[in-house]
Protein backbone atom coordinates (compact mmCIF):
# COMPACT_ATOMS: atom_id res chain seq x y z
CA UNK A 1 0.00 0.00 0.00
CA UNK A 2 1.34 3.40 -0.89
CA UNK A 3 -1.14 6.03 0.12
CA UNK A 4 -0.48 9.53 -1.10
CA UNK A 5 -2.04 12.82 -0.07
CA UNK A 6 -4.17 12.65 -3.22
CA UNK A 7 -5.62 9.29 -2.43
CA UNK A 8 -8.65 9.83 -0.21
CA UNK A 9 -9.62 6.92 1.98
CA UNK A 10 -13.34 6.36 1.90
CA UNK A 11 -13.76 2.80 3.16
CA UNK A 12 -14.71 1.74 6.68
CA UNK A 13 -11.97 2.62 9.21
CA UNK A 14 -9.50 -0.18 9.89
CA UNK A 15 -10.18 -2.04 13.16
CA UNK A 16 -7.21 -0.55 14.96
CA UNK A 17 -7.65 1.63 18.02
CA UNK A 18 -5.36 4.64 17.88
CA UNK A 19 -4.87 7.48 20.34
CA UNK A 20 -3.13 10.74 19.48
CA UNK A 21 -1.59 12.53 22.48
CA UNK A 22 -0.53 15.99 21.31
CA UNK A 23 -0.93 19.37 22.99
CA UNK A 24 -0.81 21.57 19.88
CA UNK A 25 -4.36 21.60 18.48
CA UNK A 26 -2.94 22.28 15.03
CA UNK A 27 -0.61 19.26 15.13
CA UNK A 28 -3.39 17.19 16.65
CA UNK A 29 -5.85 18.06 13.87
CA UNK A 30 -3.26 17.36 11.19
CA UNK A 31 -2.40 13.99 12.75
CA UNK A 32 -6.08 13.01 12.95
CA UNK A 33 -6.61 14.02 9.33
CA UNK A 34 -3.54 12.06 8.25
CA UNK A 35 -4.80 8.99 10.10
CA UNK A 36 -8.21 9.42 8.48
CA UNK A 37 -6.50 9.61 5.09
CA UNK A 38 -4.68 6.35 5.85
CA UNK A 39 -7.96 4.71 6.82
CA UNK A 40 -7.75 4.83 10.61
CA UNK A 41 -10.16 6.35 13.09
CA UNK A 42 -8.50 7.83 16.17
CA UNK A 43 -9.16 9.63 19.44
CA UNK A 44 -7.10 12.55 20.68
CA UNK A 45 -6.00 13.97 24.02
CA UNK A 46 -3.91 17.03 24.85
CA UNK A 47 -1.48 15.89 27.54
CA UNK A 48 0.26 12.91 29.07
CA UNK A 49 -2.10 12.58 32.03
CA UNK A 50 -5.08 12.35 29.71
CA UNK A 51 -3.21 9.77 27.63
CA UNK A 52 -2.65 7.56 30.69
CA UNK A 53 -6.33 7.87 31.68
CA UNK A 54 -7.53 7.19 28.14
CA UNK A 55 -5.37 4.07 27.86
CA UNK A 56 -6.75 2.82 31.19
CA UNK A 57 -10.31 3.27 29.88
CA UNK A 58 -9.78 2.01 26.33
CA UNK A 59 -7.02 -0.44 25.50
CA UNK A 60 -5.64 1.28 22.42
CA UNK A 61 -3.51 -0.69 19.97
CA UNK A 62 -1.29 2.26 19.08
CA UNK A 63 -0.57 5.61 20.72
CA UNK A 64 1.04 8.47 18.82
CA UNK A 65 2.71 10.24 21.73
CA UNK A 66 4.10 13.75 21.64
CA UNK A 67 7.18 13.73 23.87
CA UNK A 68 6.96 17.23 25.31
CA UNK A 69 3.53 18.14 26.60
CA UNK A 70 2.48 20.34 29.52
CA UNK A 71 2.00 18.57 32.84
CA UNK A 72 2.86 14.93 32.36
CA UNK A 73 5.24 14.58 29.40
CA UNK A 74 5.03 11.84 26.80
CA UNK A 75 8.01 10.11 28.43
CA UNK A 76 6.37 10.07 31.87
CA UNK A 77 3.03 8.98 30.41
CA UNK A 78 4.71 6.09 28.59
CA UNK A 79 6.48 5.05 31.77
CA UNK A 80 3.17 5.05 33.67
CA UNK A 81 1.42 3.05 30.94
CA UNK A 82 4.23 0.46 30.89
CA UNK A 83 4.13 0.18 34.69
CA UNK A 84 0.40 -0.42 34.58
CA UNK A 85 0.86 -3.10 31.93
CA UNK A 86 3.40 -4.83 34.18
CA UNK A 87 1.07 -4.65 37.18
CA UNK A 88 -1.79 -6.11 35.15
CA UNK A 89 0.38 -8.95 33.94
CA UNK A 90 1.49 -9.63 37.49
CA UNK A 91 -2.12 -9.74 38.64
CA UNK A 92 -2.88 -12.23 35.84
CA UNK A 93 -5.28 -9.83 34.14
CA UNK A 94 -5.41 -10.00 30.38
CA UNK A 95 -2.26 -8.03 29.65
CA UNK A 96 -1.66 -6.36 26.29
CA UNK A 97 1.14 -4.06 25.32
CA UNK A 98 0.19 -0.89 23.49
CA UNK A 99 2.59 0.11 20.71
CA UNK A 100 3.74 3.67 21.40
CA UNK A 101 5.13 5.83 18.61
CA UNK A 102 7.00 8.92 19.76
CA UNK A 103 6.34 12.14 17.87
CA UNK A 104 9.28 14.42 18.44
CA UNK A 105 10.46 17.78 17.20
CA UNK A 106 14.06 16.51 17.11
CA UNK A 107 15.65 18.54 19.84
CA UNK A 108 18.26 17.68 22.40
CA UNK A 109 15.46 17.19 24.90
CA UNK A 110 13.74 14.50 22.87
CA UNK A 111 15.69 11.90 21.00
CA UNK A 112 15.48 8.26 20.05
CA UNK A 113 17.51 6.96 23.00
CA UNK A 114 15.34 8.77 25.50
CA UNK A 115 12.20 7.52 23.76
CA UNK A 116 13.45 3.93 23.80
CA UNK A 117 14.45 4.18 27.45
CA UNK A 118 10.97 5.45 28.33
CA UNK A 119 9.40 2.37 26.73
CA UNK A 120 8.39 3.80 23.36
CA UNK A 121 8.56 1.48 20.37
CA UNK A 122 8.65 3.76 17.32
CA UNK A 123 9.78 7.25 16.45
CA UNK A 124 8.62 9.86 13.94
CA UNK A 125 9.65 13.47 13.49
CA UNK A 126 7.40 16.53 13.56
CA UNK A 127 5.94 17.99 11.51
CA UNK A 128 4.72 14.48 10.74
CA UNK A 129 4.81 13.49 7.06
CA UNK A 130 2.07 11.19 5.80
CA UNK A 131 4.46 8.62 4.30
CA UNK A 132 6.53 8.47 7.47
CA UNK A 133 3.39 8.02 9.55
CA UNK A 134 2.18 5.23 7.28
CA UNK A 135 5.47 3.34 7.59
CA UNK A 136 5.47 3.72 11.38
CA UNK A 137 1.92 2.36 11.58
CA UNK A 138 2.79 -0.61 9.38
CA UNK A 139 5.73 -1.38 11.67
CA UNK A 140 3.40 -1.18 14.65
CA UNK A 141 0.86 -3.53 13.10
CA UNK A 142 3.55 -6.03 12.06
CA UNK A 143 4.92 -5.99 15.59
CA UNK A 144 1.46 -6.57 17.05
CA UNK A 145 0.80 -9.46 14.64
CA UNK A 146 4.06 -11.09 15.75
CA UNK A 147 3.11 -10.59 19.40
CA UNK A 148 -0.28 -12.17 18.79
CA UNK A 149 1.41 -15.14 17.15
CA UNK A 150 3.63 -15.60 20.21
CA UNK A 151 0.68 -15.19 22.57
CA UNK A 152 -1.09 -18.10 20.86
CA UNK A 153 1.81 -20.39 21.77
CA UNK A 154 3.15 -18.91 25.02
CA UNK A 155 1.02 -17.51 27.84
CA UNK A 156 2.06 -13.80 28.08
CA UNK A 157 1.04 -13.62 31.75
CA UNK A 158 3.59 -16.32 32.65
CA UNK A 159 6.31 -14.54 30.67
CA UNK A 160 5.46 -11.20 32.30
CA UNK A 161 5.73 -12.88 35.71
CA UNK A 162 9.14 -14.32 34.83
CA UNK A 163 10.28 -10.91 33.54
CA UNK A 164 9.63 -9.52 37.01
CA UNK A 165 12.23 -11.88 38.50
CA UNK A 166 15.00 -9.94 36.79
CA UNK A 167 17.61 -8.41 39.08
CA UNK A 168 19.96 -5.67 37.84
CA UNK A 169 23.51 -6.93 37.32
CA UNK A 170 22.50 -10.59 37.32
CA UNK A 171 21.72 -12.99 34.45
CA UNK A 172 18.11 -12.82 33.31
CA UNK A 173 16.34 -15.87 34.86
CA UNK A 174 13.85 -15.93 31.97
CA UNK A 175 16.65 -16.29 29.43
CA UNK A 176 18.30 -18.99 31.54
CA UNK A 177 15.01 -20.87 31.83
CA UNK A 178 14.39 -20.63 28.08
CA UNK A 179 17.92 -21.84 27.25
CA UNK A 180 17.57 -24.78 29.62
CA UNK A 181 14.18 -25.69 28.20
CA UNK A 182 15.38 -25.49 24.59
CA UNK A 183 18.35 -27.74 25.45
CA UNK A 184 16.36 -30.40 27.30
CA UNK A 185 13.02 -30.57 25.47
CA UNK A 186 14.31 -32.20 22.23
CA UNK A 187 15.98 -34.97 24.28
CA UNK A 188 12.76 -35.57 26.19
CA UNK A 189 10.79 -35.85 22.95
CA UNK A 190 13.41 -38.28 21.59
CA UNK A 191 13.20 -40.32 24.80
CA UNK A 192 9.43 -40.63 24.34
CA UNK A 193 9.73 -41.68 20.69
CA UNK A 194 12.48 -44.24 21.36
CA UNK A 195 10.70 -45.71 24.34
CA UNK A 196 7.38 -46.06 22.53
CA UNK A 197 9.16 -47.80 19.66
CA UNK A 198 10.54 -50.42 22.06
CA UNK A 199 7.11 -50.89 23.65
CA UNK A 200 8.23 -52.72 26.82
CA UNK A 201 7.29 -51.94 30.37
CA UNK A 202 10.44 -50.04 31.41
CA UNK A 203 10.39 -48.03 28.19
CA UNK A 204 6.81 -47.00 28.79
CA UNK A 205 7.78 -45.88 32.26
CA UNK A 206 10.51 -43.71 30.67
CA UNK A 207 7.90 -42.25 28.30
CA UNK A 208 5.69 -41.29 31.21
CA UNK A 209 8.64 -39.73 33.07
CA UNK A 210 9.72 -37.73 30.02
CA UNK A 211 6.14 -36.59 29.35
CA UNK A 212 5.68 -35.46 32.96
CA UNK A 213 9.03 -33.66 32.94
CA UNK A 214 8.35 -31.86 29.66
CA UNK A 215 4.83 -31.00 30.78
CA UNK A 216 6.26 -29.33 33.87
CA UNK A 217 8.99 -27.35 32.11
CA UNK A 218 6.63 -26.33 29.27
CA UNK A 219 4.06 -25.21 31.83
CA UNK A 220 6.68 -23.18 33.71
CA UNK A 221 7.32 -21.18 30.53
CA UNK A 222 3.64 -20.81 29.64
CA UNK A 223 3.78 -23.22 26.67
CA UNK A 224 0.26 -24.34 27.47
CA UNK A 225 -0.50 -26.30 24.26
CA UNK A 226 2.73 -28.27 24.56
CA UNK A 227 2.06 -28.97 28.23
CA UNK A 228 -1.44 -30.19 27.36
CA UNK A 229 -0.07 -32.52 24.66
CA UNK A 230 2.44 -33.95 27.13
CA UNK A 231 -0.43 -34.58 29.53
CA UNK A 232 -2.32 -36.40 26.77
CA UNK A 233 0.77 -38.54 26.07
CA UNK A 234 1.09 -39.39 29.76
CA UNK A 235 -2.59 -40.35 30.00
CA UNK A 236 -2.49 -42.37 26.76
CA UNK A 237 0.46 -44.44 27.97
CA UNK A 238 -1.06 -44.94 31.41
CA UNK A 239 -4.30 -46.20 29.87
CA UNK A 240 -2.53 -48.36 27.24
CA UNK A 241 -3.93 -46.35 24.31
CA UNK A 242 -0.68 -47.05 22.50
CA UNK A 243 -1.99 -46.32 18.99
CA UNK A 244 -2.51 -42.72 20.07
CA UNK A 245 0.90 -42.15 21.55
CA UNK A 246 3.17 -41.77 18.50
CA UNK A 247 0.81 -39.33 16.71
CA UNK A 248 0.62 -37.34 19.95
CA UNK A 249 4.42 -37.23 20.14
CA UNK A 250 4.55 -35.98 16.53
CA UNK A 251 2.06 -33.25 17.40
CA UNK A 252 4.18 -32.38 20.44
CA UNK A 253 7.25 -32.06 18.16
CA UNK A 254 5.36 -29.71 15.85
CA UNK A 255 4.16 -27.66 18.79
CA UNK A 256 7.69 -27.59 20.19
CA UNK A 257 8.89 -26.02 16.89
CA UNK A 258 6.36 -23.20 17.36
CA UNK A 259 7.31 -22.84 21.03
CA UNK A 260 11.01 -22.67 20.16
CA UNK A 261 10.40 -19.93 17.56
CA UNK A 262 8.26 -17.96 20.04
CA UNK A 263 10.79 -18.30 22.86
CA UNK A 264 13.67 -17.22 20.60
CA UNK A 265 11.71 -14.06 19.78
CA UNK A 266 10.91 -13.48 23.45
CA UNK A 267 14.63 -13.78 24.24
CA UNK A 268 15.44 -11.12 21.65
CA UNK A 269 12.92 -8.86 23.41
CA UNK B 1 8.41 39.24 2.46
CA UNK B 2 7.67 35.99 0.62
CA UNK B 3 11.22 34.72 0.45
CA UNK B 4 11.60 31.04 -0.25
CA UNK B 5 13.60 30.44 2.93
CA UNK B 6 10.98 32.16 5.11
CA UNK B 7 7.90 30.27 4.00
CA UNK B 8 7.26 26.90 2.47
CA UNK B 9 4.13 27.15 0.28
CA UNK B 10 4.31 23.37 -0.24
CA UNK B 11 3.14 22.95 3.35
CA UNK B 12 -0.16 24.72 2.56
CA UNK B 13 -0.55 22.65 -0.58
CA UNK B 14 0.04 19.53 1.50
CA UNK B 15 -2.71 20.58 3.92
CA UNK B 16 -5.04 21.14 0.95
CA UNK B 17 -4.30 17.68 -0.43
CA UNK B 18 -4.80 16.20 3.01
CA UNK B 19 -8.13 17.74 3.86
CA UNK B 20 -9.13 20.25 1.20
CA UNK B 21 -8.97 24.06 1.16
CA UNK B 22 -11.42 24.39 4.04
CA UNK B 23 -9.21 22.23 6.25
CA UNK B 24 -6.13 24.25 5.25
CA UNK B 25 -7.94 27.48 6.18
CA UNK B 26 -8.91 25.96 9.55
CA UNK B 27 -5.28 25.02 10.20
CA UNK B 28 -4.09 28.53 9.31
CA UNK B 29 -6.69 29.96 11.71
CA UNK B 30 -5.53 27.55 14.40
CA UNK B 31 -1.96 28.69 13.84
CA UNK B 32 -3.03 32.31 14.27
CA UNK B 33 -4.83 31.67 17.56
CA UNK B 34 -2.56 28.99 19.04
CA UNK B 35 0.62 30.64 17.77
CA UNK B 36 -0.40 34.01 19.22
CA UNK B 37 -1.15 32.31 22.55
CA UNK B 38 2.27 30.65 22.63
CA UNK B 39 4.06 33.87 21.65
CA UNK B 40 2.21 35.64 24.49
CA UNK B 41 3.17 32.86 26.92
CA UNK B 42 6.78 33.11 25.77
CA UNK B 43 6.70 36.89 26.33
CA UNK B 44 5.31 36.47 29.83
CA UNK B 45 7.89 33.80 30.63
CA UNK B 46 10.70 36.02 29.36
CA UNK B 47 9.49 38.94 31.46
CA UNK B 48 9.26 36.66 34.49
CA UNK B 49 12.71 35.23 33.77
CA UNK B 50 11.21 31.73 33.67
CA UNK B 51 13.35 29.96 31.09
CA UNK B 52 11.61 26.60 31.50
CA UNK B 53 8.23 28.13 30.72
CA UNK B 54 9.81 30.00 27.83
CA UNK B 55 11.15 26.77 26.34
CA UNK B 56 7.79 25.07 26.90
CA UNK B 57 6.03 27.87 25.00
CA UNK B 58 8.53 27.92 22.13
CA UNK B 59 8.50 24.13 21.65
CA UNK B 60 4.92 23.62 20.36
CA UNK B 61 5.16 26.84 18.34
CA UNK B 62 8.05 25.28 16.46
CA UNK B 63 6.25 22.14 15.32
CA UNK B 64 2.95 23.95 14.68
CA UNK B 65 4.75 26.47 12.47
CA UNK B 66 6.24 23.60 10.48
CA UNK B 67 2.77 22.30 9.64
CA UNK B 68 1.77 25.60 7.96
CA UNK B 69 5.15 26.18 6.33
CA UNK B 70 6.22 29.10 8.52
CA UNK B 71 9.86 28.03 8.31
CA UNK B 72 11.37 31.15 9.84
CA UNK B 73 9.08 30.94 12.88
CA UNK B 74 9.89 27.24 13.14
CA UNK B 75 13.64 27.89 13.12
CA UNK B 76 13.53 30.84 15.51
CA UNK B 77 11.23 29.04 17.95
CA UNK B 78 13.69 26.12 17.89
CA UNK B 79 16.64 28.44 18.60
CA UNK B 80 14.76 30.17 21.40
CA UNK B 81 13.76 26.85 22.94
CA UNK B 82 17.36 25.64 22.84
CA UNK B 83 18.72 28.84 24.39
CA UNK B 84 16.11 28.68 27.15
CA UNK B 85 16.80 25.02 27.90
CA UNK B 86 20.54 25.69 27.99
CA UNK B 87 19.96 28.71 30.25
CA UNK B 88 21.63 31.08 27.78
CA UNK B 89 19.76 34.08 29.12
CA UNK B 90 21.92 36.58 27.21
CA UNK B 91 20.53 35.30 23.86
CA UNK B 92 16.88 35.27 24.84
CA UNK B 93 15.83 38.88 24.28
CA UNK B 94 17.19 39.22 20.75
CA UNK B 95 15.87 35.80 19.75
CA UNK B 96 12.44 36.49 21.18
CA UNK B 97 12.19 39.87 19.39
CA UNK B 98 13.17 38.21 16.14
CA UNK B 99 10.58 35.49 16.72
CA UNK B 100 7.85 38.07 17.30
CA UNK B 101 8.77 39.79 14.03
CA UNK B 102 8.82 36.48 12.18
CA UNK B 103 5.42 35.54 13.59
CA UNK B 104 3.96 38.88 12.41
CA UNK B 105 5.45 38.28 8.94
CA UNK B 106 4.08 34.74 8.90
CA UNK B 107 0.65 36.12 9.73
CA UNK B 108 0.80 38.46 6.76
CA UNK B 109 1.88 35.71 4.40
CA UNK B 110 -0.67 33.25 5.73
CA UNK B 111 -3.45 35.87 5.62
CA UNK B 112 -2.86 36.13 1.87
CA UNK B 113 -2.78 32.35 1.54
CA UNK B 114 -5.97 32.14 3.56
CA UNK B 115 -7.71 34.69 1.33
CA UNK B 116 -6.62 32.79 -1.79
CA UNK B 117 -7.87 29.48 -0.38
CA UNK B 118 -11.14 30.95 0.87
CA UNK B 119 -11.91 32.06 -2.71
CA UNK B 120 -11.11 28.61 -4.14
CA UNK B 121 -14.08 26.37 -4.90
CA UNK B 122 -13.84 23.46 -2.48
Amino acid sequence: MNTTDNNPQTSTPKPVRILVAEDSPLNQQVALKQLEKLGYAADAVADGGQAVEAQARTPYDIILMDCQMPGISGYEATWQIRNREQEKAGAAEAGRRVYIIAMTANTQADNREKCGAAGMDGFISKPVQLAELEVALLHALADQAATKEIDEVIDPVIIAGLHQLRTPGKPDPLVELIDLFLREAPAQLDTMSDAVAKNDLSSLSRTISAAISLKGSAGNLGARNLAALCDEIEQAVKTWMMADVQPLIERAREEFSRVRAALERIKKG
Amino acid sequence: MNEPSTFNPAAIERLCRLGGEKFAVEMIDLFFSYGAKKVAEARQAREAGNLTALADAAHPLKSSAGNVGAIHVQELAGQLELSAREQKAELISAQFNELERAFAEARLFLESERARLAQSPS
